[in-house]
Formats: structure tokens, C-alpha cells, sequence
């Protein structure tokens, strides 16, 4: 290593500014979208359709918002579309069996943070990779929820508050979007403005250098794979309350829409890079270009194609400017 | 491949170009992790592929290698070409003076008065199971403590083993009368013991991230009250630091990776004096770092121990060593060889210690 | 004796060989229609989709990079197959297309993760969702049935060699052999684990790092495409599911096999019996009568089981 300052970039150009012009072509781009969207269809901008769209982000979100820290501090879970499922499942069994939606509501969390739990031991104490250790658990799931039930479990107990979880409205919002709005809020506050936060970002960037400095990163990571648990664990509960039954089959795929939507948002694989904001932004993209889709009646299986295109397009710009930022 | 110690790798990679029929063969920093014995080697090596035509391009920054080896030198400064001179027409200080574009008065100032005599830092029959073998060291307030050994001795692991980033097999190590149990960094961190890393890049730096996050890692909890950073507070302490030691950096943003290798230096130096400690761990402070930081770096460390910290310093360099340290301690093979003070100390005493 | 253990214990493929004598062993003993050679060959035909995906996967891997499309390939390779056979009768022509198309995938993906530079786990996700997008799209989300019924087509999927031995098995044995060769004998396999080591030093070193990963890319798309063409013969025509999952069945036999996904550590050997072990396995525990449903889940726990002894095993050297 030489002691000469490489070249510097131009002035002011900081990690800050880097995320935010990641932000800011997202932010242009949903714009542009928009515009083009409602070209076509002007009933894009009903009240009914955008709020269409915030409840089709709020599912995605809720579980990107784990999936965020997690990539920051240089892990992954594939198993959240697995666990979405299971955990509906569970939601739709337990109130079934007891009539009571607080105790369904509580076991879909719990069990997602027991899942998240499972992962996270695997990963810090066993050390298995995270992408491999959380496909086997994708696969355990996959395979459970069809011996816990072989069919989806139909909605028997007819509780209002239950489907309330996904219908119900607090204004003119529907809850789940707001359940989203929450956690979205705290998540950001969490990464952005505490302690706990930073040392994700630290564990990220340099685990080495994070331990040195008398952060336990293998414990930080466990939380956080806990917390991505509890969160997917809530989306399923949501997810059962839409669909009116625990499906075993849901979620196939999932996992790999919250993926996207992240990296999207300018989240980096390698950690120790990354923003909330960035993810919002990130599932709004992918979600309009859905709804985009539908409500000018193009063939719904763009809904796969488009955002492929868009995720390989994104982190290629990406690519771009951190080259012409180094040179 | 990956088994092989470096020196023999070297000679792989040496092989290798040698076998792509290499007219030229340029060597970057190669002696960085060689011992004595095996420099010499190289050396011998690269004279006999000069004796058969073969130009070889030497980088270093090690003066007397380059000296010992090269004809002719080139000296490059901020990417920019100095002087290119016969190795004759140079003296150490006029190629100093050529590397840094001004002249050191002196290398090793020292301004601290003597150590006092209160044990801080107190190692006693500390094992681990790959390398150390039953040292028991102490180290005092207000002194810098230099250990020496050649590649393989002991030094970084020590370093890595009392500052509880290492496991223990067996032994005792207490900060300032309290034991370090649990035996981890998060320990060692609250008793006031922090190690400045030899190897930067994988242990120090988080790269992609600001100066402002980089230097504030360690001592993050005295800038926060229930969980949240109090940004303002943390922003001018940081300020204060970046001043203190002349940390060139256009904003506190800057990601670290733009900084040159002397200011990352500074940056994980303040990491851990923002906190206030006890005892410092300096593992090959001046590795990869020009002759003018150098020597700042050597003032902090003298500053620290005036401050009335006890410096544990890890070193290779012989001079660094005899600038620097009150005591010399020695390490060969694991142990703990020999104790003496500056005073009695000699390159040739060292030396000794050092192989047996 | 005792050194000499040791010695071979340290060699991930010997643990993993003892693994899979073990396992058959224990298989044999609990189930009397588990060693029968009709058993055994169809194990070794329903393996050989997996293992051809596994050997091109594991050098992708093995030089540093990964290919999380292939799933979508294996299904998207049936379509062109399926149709130009339908409208050519010609199993050749069909066979050629497929290829091409894996190519061409192979080609893009290879193109934007090596020359490019993008990360390859996003590529290949971006290829995942466009290719099998595209299918459902061309399909409508139907399977395309095979109007041709050529024997010749049912025959690769379906025949065995003087009525035993599946050709798929041949066909997964011969690839896998070459690959071995080529990764021990020829420079290519050098190049391959000189990149994924360490792509620097290969640079230096004089090897051209973004062709080499190029090609790795190429070979790991054709050889899902060879595997799709066996499973739409199986399947007896093109359905717009199949391979779905398959990357991960795939990914899990190779890191299971000893290849590292941070690149240049590994074994075709290893991979080849990763993929038997996995395949054993869920054919032996079928055998005990479990519900297919625990296979997934015991091959899940044994997946992290294994590669969690692996790392320790790792750590105490």
C-alpha cells in the first residue's frame, strides 16, 4: 500500500451523496414511471388505485425492512418465503383452534422469529454460510408446512378483527399499509440514528475490525436475523388475513421479490452499504411497474420480466457512476 | 500453494515469471513479511538474475534495502516522478529528502518525562494453543513498551491475545488490577485496552464508510444516550481529533478509502484515544505508511506515553524499536526471551534474544 | 496408520465418500428393495439431471462466480425443443435450438457478470425472473404438449443401455468425466481455480480473468440446457413449471461437495458425490415409507449439518 493519496474524486462526493444519487435516480425513475403509467391510463391516479398500491408494497416492505439490515450486516435470508407461508398457516390453525386472534396473531410472530432464530444460530454459531444455511431452511419449511397441513387451512373461526389485519381501514389507510408505514419508520430510525444501527453498518463494512473495536457481531447478527423472523412472521399473518386461509403454497418465490426490491434500492450484497429509503423507493419501483402492468392490460406475466430487466439495469447504473466516482 | 510460508511462495511467483521467459521482473514491497534470513535469500536471488541480464524492478520503501540492492533509484512522490539517480550519488538523508521534500530533524523526538512506576497492564503465563507460550509480561504508565522478534515470533498474536480478540488457553491478563474476563474485545474495551491493528485494511478500516463513522466506532456509546447518537456531539469530537493529529481530509464524509495510508493511520489511532484508554496495543504502527507520517506517528506515540498511557508496541524495525521504547522486550518461537531496558539495549543484545 | 487417517479425514471428498458408503449401508440394512440394481439405476437416472447441473455450476462456483438462472433455463430449453420438433419432426433440430438458447442465456449472463462487471448473483437473479417470465408469457402458462412423438425423443429421457443402465446416467457420467479431466489436466482447470482464488494474482500471473469466467458462464448455462432436454424428454413435453427450484437443489449439492462459494476451492468429485448423497437420500428415505415432504426436511438439516461440520473441520487446521 502506497502512502499516496490516490486521486480524489470530485469534491463532496461522500457516502452520503453516493446513496442519494442512487436515491435520486429511483425517485426519478418511480416519477417517470408514474407519468408514463397514466399516459396510458389515467385512472392511475384514482385515490382507489394508489392506495392499491401502497397495500401491495406494504407486504414486500414489511419484510424488506428486515431483509435491508440483514444485506447491510452481510448476510441474506432466502427462507422468508417459506416462513411467510408457514407462519399464515400457523396464524389461520391457532386462531382457528383457540377462537382467539390475539393468540393467532402472537404465534405467526413468534414462530417467524423462531425461524429467524434458527437461521441466525446456524449462521453465527454453526458459521454455514447464510445463503446456503437459509436455503436448507427454505427447504425444512417447505417440507414442515406440508406435514403440519397437507391443505390450506380454511378460515373457521369467522373472527372480524382477523380479516380486519389486511381490510380494515384507520382513515383512509388501510392497516396493513400502515403496520408497513411503522415499521418502515422504526427500521430507519434504527439503522439511521442509533448506536445499534451503526454497528450494523460496522459489522457490515469490516466484522474484523468491528470485533477489534468491541462490537460482538456474531450477536448483532443473531438479532437481526431474529428480527427479520418477527417480521416475516407478521407478513404471513397479514397474508393470511388476505387470502382468508393459510395456503402451504404462498410465498413461493417471495423470497426472491424482497431480494430484489432491496439491491434495487442500492443496497449493497457485499454489506456495509445501504438505506431504508433506498428500499422503500425500491419496492414502490417494482410495485407501480406491477400495477403498471395490470391496469393498462398488458400480460400479467411482465410482472416477472420487467423487474429482472430492472434489478440488472439498476445495479449496472450503479456500477457506472461508482466508477466514474473513483476515476 | 497456500501452505507454503511467503518466502517460499516468493519464489514460486519468482519461478514462475522466470518461466514466462520475464525480461523484467518487478517486486513490490517483497520483503514486508519476510525474516532476516530470507531477505537475504532474496537478495542473493535478485543478484543472479541481474548477473544473467534480467532487469529487475524494485519497490520499496525500506531505505536500506535500497541501498543494499538496487544500482540505480527512482524516487516517486504523490504519483509524481522526483529523481532518478545512481544509488552512488545518494546519501539516506538526501533520498529521505527526495521521498518527503523536506528534511527530518529528528526521527524519534522525545518529549515525555520517565515512566512512572505504576503497573497498568499486567500479562502472567498466557498461552494459546497455536503460538504463545507462557508469557508474563508488565507494562507501565506513561512508558512505551517495545516487543521485537522476527516473522513468526509471536508478536501480532500476543497483541491480538491480550486485547481479548484472540482466545487464551492459559494465563492471567489484567487492566489497571482488573482481570479481562470475559476474554473479549467488549472486556477489553471497557478496562481500557484497544489495539491499533498491523493490518489496516482487514481489521481496521471499514472502507466504504466516513471518516466521521470510522474514527467514532469504539467510543460510539459516549456519544449516545439511550441507543441514539447524538450526531452533533459525535461531529465536533471527531473535529476536535482530525485537528489535533492533522488528519488531511476534505470532510469528515470523505469515505476513509481516499485517505492516504499515514491519516487512515491517524483515524484508527483516534478511534481509540476519543475513548480514553489505558493501555494501547500498537501492532507495526508505521507499516505501509512514508517516512514524513512516519514521524508523526512516532510523536503521537510519544505524546500517548507522555499522557500517561502504557504503549505496547509490536515492531519489526530495529530502529523504530531503539527510538521509541523505554523497554525492550524480546520474543522468539512464542516466548517471551528477554527483558532489558533502553539503556542496556543493543542491536546486536536484540538480535540475540531474538533467535535463540 | 493413525496419521495416515487423519491425513485422509482432512480430504473433504474422503469424509463425504464415507458419508455416502454409510448412508447406502444404512439404507441396505433398512429397506430389502433399496440394493436391487432397478433401484439403484433409477437413482442414477433421476440423479444425472442434477449432477450435469451440478459439474457446470460447480466450475462456475469454483472460478468465484454463481448462476442462480439455471432453474429457469432447464425449463425454458424445453420450449424451442418441444416446438421446432413439433413443427420439423426433427429431434436434431429441436435438440440444436435448445442449445442455442442455452447459449445465448449463457452468453448474456457471462457478458454482463464477467465483462460487465455486475455482480453475478444479481444477473442471474435478473435471468431467473426474465426467463421464466418469457416462458409463461410464450406458454400462457400451459404446458406445451409434444405432437411429434418421436421415439427418439422419449428414448434419451426414458431408455436405458441394454435395459438397465438410464441414459441420462451415461450421458451425466461422460460429462462429468470430461469436466474432471479437464479441471485436473488441462490449463483451462488450472485457470479456473487460479481465478476463483484469487482473480488478482491470476492477473498477474498472466491469465485473462474475464474470458475465463466468460467461458465458465457459457459451459454452466449449456450444460442446464443439456439437463432441461433430458428432463422435457422425461416429462414428455415442455412444462412451464419445471425447474423451478432446481437452482437451489443444485446450489446445495455443490456446496455440500466442498466447493467454496467465495471460489477457487473444490472438486468435481466432490460435487459428484454431494449430488449422490442428496439423491440417495431422498430415494432411501422414500424407501422408508416417509412422506416425501420429509425428505425436504431432513435434506435441509443435513445440508446445514454437513456444511457446519465442514467449517469446523476447516477451523481446527
Amino acid at each position: 500500500m502506497s502512502d499516496i493519496s490516490r486521486p480524489a474524486p470530485a469534491a463532496g462526493s461522500t457516502l452520503a451523496r453516493l446513496t442519494q444519487n442512487n436515491q435520486i435516480v429511483l425517485l426519478v425513475t418511480l416519477v417517470l414511471l408514474c407519468l408514463v403509467i397514466s399516459l396510458g391510463a389515467p385512472q392511475f391516479y384514482s385515490v382507489d388505485n394508489l392506495i392499491a398500491i401502497l397495500r401491495q408494497c406494504s407486504l414486500v416492505l414489511i419484510i424488506a425492512a428486515g431483509m435491508t439490515m440483514l444485506l447491510i450486516a452481510a448476510e441474506v435470508d432466502l427462507s422468508v418465503g417459506a416462513s411467510l407461508a408457514f407462519s399464515g398457516v400457523v396464524a389461520m390453525d391457532v386462531t382457528n383452534k383457540t377462537g382467539s386472534v390475539a393468540l393467532g396473531v402472537a404465534a405467526a410472530i413468534l414462530f417467524g422469529g423462531a425461524v429467524g432464530l434458527f437461521n441466525g444460530l446456524v449462521v453465527t454459531r454453526l458459521r454455514v454460510n447464510s445463503l446456503i444455511a437459509t436455503i436448507a431452511t427454505m427447504m425444512i419449511l417447505q417440507g414442515g408446512v406440508y406435514l403440519y397441513s397437507r391443505e390450506a387451512v380454511q378460515n373457521m373461526h369467522l373472527q372480524k378483527a382477523f380479516t380486519d389485519i389486511s381490510t380494515g381501514y384507520v382513515g383512509p389507510l388501510p392497516v396493513p399499509v400502515i403496520i408497513a408505514a411503522v415499521v418502515v419508520i422504526i427500521a430507519y430510525v434504527v439503522l439511521r440514528h442509533t448506536t445499534a444501527g451503526r454497528y450494523i453498518y460496522a459489522t457490515g463494512a469490516n466484522e474484523r475490525a468491528a470485533r477489534l473495536s468491541g462490537i460482538r457481531p456474531e450477536r448483532l447478527k443473531l438479532i437481526v436475523f431474529v428480527v427479520t423472523g418477527l417480521l416475516t412472521g407478521l407478513a404471513g399473518l397479514i397474508l393470511a388475513s388476505l387470502m382468508n386461509a393459510g395456503q402451504p403454497t404462498a410465498g413461493r418465490g417471495f423470497e426472491l421479490t424482497v431480494v430484489a426490491a432491496v439491491i434495487l434500492g442500492g443496497t449493497s450484497l457485499t454489506g456495509g452499504r445501504g438505506s431504508l429509503l433506498g428500499t422503500l423507493l425500491g419496492v414502490l419501483v417494482l410495485k407501480v411497474i406491477d400495477n403498471g402492468i395490470i391496469i393498462l392490460r398488458w400480460d400479467q406475466d411482465l410482472q416477472m420480466v420487467i423487474p429482472g430487466i430492472v434489478i440488472v439495469l439498476a445495479t449496472y447504473l450503479d456500477l457506472v457512476r461508482k466508477k466514474n466516482d473513483a476515476t | 500453494m497456500g501452505n507454503l510460508p511467503v518466502s517460499k511462495q516468493q519464489m514460486v511467483e519468482i519461478a514462475r515469471a522466470l518461466a514466462h521467459e520475464a525480461r523484467v521482473v518487478v517486486m513490490d514491497e517483497p520483503t514486508s513479511s519476510l525474516t532476516p534470513a530470507e531477505v537475504a535469500l532474496l537478495f542473493e536471488v535478485i543478484r543472479r538474475l541481474t548477473s544473467i541480464g534480467i532487469a529487475v524492478l524494485y519497490v520499496s520503501h525500506k531505505i536500506d534495502e535500497i541501498f543494499e540492492i538496487a544500482d540505480t533509484v527512482t524516487v516517486l512522490r504523490d504519483g509524481r516522478h522526483i529523481s532518478t539517480k545512481p544509488i552512488a550519488e545518494h546519501t539516506p538523508d538526501s533520498l529521505i529528502h527526495d521521498m518527503i521534500g523536506r528534511r527530518i530533524e529528528n526521527l524519534f523526538p522525545r518529549e515525555r518525562g520517565p515512566a512512572s512506576a505504576e503497573t497498568i497492564l499486567k500479562v502472567e503465563n498466557l498461552s494459546t494453543t497455536d503460538k504463545l507460550k507462557d508469557v508474563s509480561f508488565e507494562a507501565r504508565a506513561g512508558e512505551v513498551l517495545g516487543f521485537f522478534g522476527l516473522m513468526g515470533a509471536g508478536r501480532t498474536e500476543l497483541a491480538k491475545a491480550i486485547v481479548g480478540f484472540d482466545p487464551i488457553r492459559t494465563g492471567r491478563i489484567s487492566i489497571g488490577g482488573q482481570p479481562l474476563t470475559p476474554h473479549d474485545t467488549r472486556t477489553g474495551k471497557a478496562l481500557g485496552i484497544g489495539l491499533l491493528t498491523e493490518d489496516r485494511k482487514s481489521e481496521g478500516l471499514m472502507l466504504e464508510l466516513p471518516v466521521l463513522h470510522n474514527m467514532s466506532l469504539a467510543s460510539l456509546s459516549s456519544f449516545s444516550s439511550g441507543g441514539f447518537v447524538d450526531e452533533g456531539r459525535e461531529r465536533s469530537a471527531v473535529q476536535e481529533f482530525i485537528d489535533r493529529f492533522r488528519v488531511k481530509t476534505p470532510s469528515l464524509n470523505r469515505q476513509i478509502k481516499y485517505l492516504s495510508g499515514g491519516n487512515q493511520q491517524k483515524v484508527l489511532l483516534a478511534r481509540w484515544l476519543m475513548r480514553g484508554l489505558k493501555v494501547i496495543v500498537v501492532d507495526e504502527p508505521t507499516r505501509g505508511i512514508d517516512v514524513g507520517a512516519k514521524s508523526e506517528i512516532f510523536a503521537l506515540i510519544d505524546k500517548l506515553a507522555a499522557d500517561g498511557l502504557a504503549v505496547v508496541m509490536m515492531t519489526s524495525e530495529m530502529p523504530e524499536l531503539l527510538g521509541l521504547s523505554d523497554r525492550i522486550a524480546v520474543m522468539a518461537e512464542g516466548r517471551l526471551t528477554a527483558v532489558m531496558d533502553r539503556k542496556d539495549a543493543t542491536q546486536e543484545k536484540v538480535l540475540n534474544a531474538a533467535i535463540a | 496408520m493413525g496419521d495416515r487417517l487423519r491425513a485422509l479425514l482432512k480430504r473433504n471428498e474422503a469424509v463425504l465418500l464415507l458419508v455416502f458408503v454409510l448412508l447406502i449401508a444404512f439404507f441396505a440394512l433398512t429397506s430389502e428393495n433399496f440394493l436391487t440394481t432397478r433401484n439403484i439405476t433409477n437413482v442414477l437416472g433421476q440423479a444425472s439431471l442434477a449432477m450435469i447441473g451440478a459439474v457446470g455450476l460447480g466450475i462456475l462456483v469454483i472460478s468465484g462466480e454463481i448462476d442462480v438462472s439455471i432453474g429457469s433455463l432447464v425449463g425454458a430449453v424445453a420450449i424451442p425443443l418441444v416446438v421446432v420438433m413439433n413443427q420439423t419432426g426433427s429431434l436434431e433440430l429441436g435438440i440444436i435450438c435448445a442449445l442455442l438458447l442455452a447459449l445465448v442465456v449463457g452468453v448474456i449472463n457471462g457478458y454482463l457478470s464477467a465483462y460487465v462487471g455486475i455482480n453475478s448473483l444479481i444477473v442471474t437473479l435478473g435471468s431467473l425472473f426474465v426467463i421464466r417470465g418469457a416462458i409463461y408469457i410464450y406458454t400462457g402458462q400451459k404446458a406445451i404438449a409434444d405432437r411429434a412423438a418421436l421415439e427418439s425423443f422419449y428414448q434419451i429421457g426414458n431408455g436405458r443401455l441394454l435395459g438397465t443402465i438410464p441414459y441420462p446416467a451415461i450421458v451425466a457420467l461422460v460429462i462429468l468425466a470430461i469436466f474432471i479431466y479437464m479441471m485436473r489436466q488441462r490449463p483451462f482447470g488450472r485457470q479456473l481455480y487460479a481465478v476463483g482464488g484469487n482473480p488478482e494474482v491470476a492477473r498477474l500471473a498472466g491469465y485473462n480473468v474475464k474470458r475465463t469466467k466468460f467461458i465458465a458462464f457459457v459451459l454452466c448455462s449449456l450444460l442446464a440446457g443439456i439437463s432441461g432436454i433430458l428432463l422435457s424428454s422425461r416429462l414428455g413435453s415442455a412444462v412451464h413449471v419445471s425447474g423451478l427450484g432446481y437452482e437451489f437443489q443444485v446450489v446445495a449439492a455443490v456446496v455440500l461437495g466442498g466447493v467454496s462459494l467465495a471460489g477457487g476451492i473444490g472438486s468435481l468429485f466432490g460435487v459428484a458425490l454431494g449430488v449422490l448423497i442428496l439423491s440417495f437420500l431422498s430415494n432411501g428415505l422414500g424407501m422408508l415409507k416417509l412422506a416425501t415432504e420429509w425428505q425436504q426436511v431432513i435434506t435441509g438439516f443435513i445440508i446445514i449439518g454437513a456444511v457446519g461440520l465442514d467449517e469446523l473441520r476447516r477451523r481446527r487446521r
